[in-house]
């Protein structure tokens, strides 16, 4: 095993008391992925049910009630953006999706096609457990037949009528569009492009548009930006309805379902800190100093200023990592 | 012309920052600590800032992120890199502002594609 797998298992260890379980759902052909990302997400707590083909993860997705799916867009047999609109047909759960090279576009359709997040490949095992987490911590709506509640906010569907605190709102009717697609799917990102089509229709409005009629919007909602109750900006992706979400609730339920956890030692938790600016350090070496560096552009003056500081980088690594993990005596 | 500011009072990770970022942004500009940010932000109009959380002088990243975003439009957006991954960290950097995050260590071509989709966005205006 090597030195970063033994530092990520620690780190797993140290984190299994502190963290919130989630119902996992992954869909991937790969077993030489699957395998050790299920054990791995296991150790960190969470509940893991493998799907090796598209077919068996539509089924799961309904069938196993998972918190959070997690689809691999490169599957062999199967369409992963059409698994993820079918997936997102046939339940609200979110998605998160794992893409391979560079390929925006084929991002933003998964994004069209219903997914909430993504995560290029390769990828840190702590970022998407903190993914999933906030993923499957989205808030709920409280609806009716035709009726949704928010926070202050009541949307009757079928009257087209948005109240706030008992007082009607008036929106335009691309506003009402644009309030209706977001309301519609909460927690769940809604995309730029879907915003436009939703607002204008397939081939109309421009993203600088769109933002102005989500600042009106957000304006006449009493919704703000900066702390966002019910439109969260998700940025160069599109807009999230958080349905009046009250963070600091939030926070308290979370703070009461870890009230039982064990406090972290306060050195360890520095030498934790510590030994992740230094991996940091490392991992941004490798890349200025490797191919991809040079294919990225970054400069040679910079490349030369990296290799100067290689050693001293991998000395901290090497001091801290023997700090958090003492040699045994023989 | 696209601007970075890149915050970090770590010397290492600051100086390979401004270097990898120096290739997807027209200028990259330093600072070590949370007054710099925000004297740098004034005088420089980023349109993103990457701030690591932990900052020396009193002003974390968090602190730094609530200040810019009352500034005047355009403001710039902001990419949090941070270690402190529970769900609570993750709610309080939302509520600041933050526009997306990144725990460290973390894959560069993540960090890549996060600063790219943020700089095609554009500042915060109005």
């Amino acid at each position: 095993m090597d030195v970063h797998s033994l530092i990520t298992r620690r780190a797993a260890g140290l984190s299994t008391t502190l963290h919130r379980v989630v119902r996992v759902l992954l869909i991937d052909d790969d077993e030489t992925l699957t395998a050790p990302l299920a054990a791995a997400l296991a150790t960190l707590g969470h509940q893991v049910v493998v799907a090796a083909d598209g077919a068996a993860g539509l089924g799961g997705a309904v069938d196993t009630a998972p918190e959070v799916v997690i689809v691999d867009l490169g599957l062999p047999d199967t369409d992963g953006v059409d698994l993820v609109r079918r997936i997102r047909e046939a339940s609200e759960v979110p998605q998160l999706v794992l893409t391979g090279a560079t390929d925006p576009a084929r991002r933003v359709q998964a994004f069209d096609a219903g997914a909430d997040d993504y995560l290029r490949k390769p990828f840190r095992l702590d970022e998407l457990d903190a993914r999933l987490r906030a993923l499957a911590r989205r808030p709920g709506l409280r609806t009716g037949p035709g009726l949704i509640h928010a926070g202050d906010l009541a949307v009757d569907v079928a009257a087209k009528r948005v109240t706030r605190q008992g007082e009607e709102v008036r929106l335009t009717p691309i506003e009402w569009r644009i309030l209706l697609a977001l309301a519609s799917a909460p927690g769940r990102l809604v995309s730029h492009r879907a915003l436009l089509v939703a607002g204008w229709g397939e081939g109309y409005g421009d993203r600088e548009t769109l933002r102005a009629h989500v600042r009106t919007l957000r304006a006449k909602i009493g919704d703000d930006a900066a702390a966002a109750r019910y439109v969260r900006t998700e940025a160069g992706l599109g807009y999230r309805w958080i349905g009046g979400e009250e963070p600091s609730a939030a926070r308290d339920a979370v703070a009461a379902d870890e009230s039982s956890a064990p406090p972290v030692d306060a050195a360890h938790a520095q030498l934790r800190h510590d030994l992740e600016n230094a991996l940091t350090a490392l991992e941004v070496s490798a890349f200025v100093l490797g191919p991809a560096g040079a294919e990225a552009g970054v400069s040679e003056a910079a490349r030369a200023s990296a290799l100067k500081r290689l050693p001293d980088v991998a000395t901290r690594v090497r001091e801290l990592v023997a700090q958090l993990l003492p040699v045994s005596p023989r | 012309m696209t601007t970075v500011l890149v915050c970090d009072d770590d010397d290492d990770i600051r100086s390979l920052l401004v270097a990898i970022l120096g290739s997807v942004a027209d200028r990259v500009v330093e600072t070590v600590d949370g007054g710099g940010a925000l004297r740098a932000v004034e005088e420089h109009r980023p349109d993103l800032l990457v701030t690591d959380r932990g900052l020396g002088g009193g002003i974390d990243g968090l602190e730094v992120t609530r200040r810019v975003r009352s500034m005047p439009s355009p403001r710039p957006r902001v990419l949090l890199l941070t270690g402190r991954r529970a769900d609570e960290d993750v709610e309080d950097a939302r509520a600041a502002g933050v526009d997306d995050f990144l725990g460290k260590p973390f894959r560069v071509p993540e960090l890549m594609d996060r600063v790219r989709a943020l700089l095609e966005i554009g500042p915060h205006i109005g």
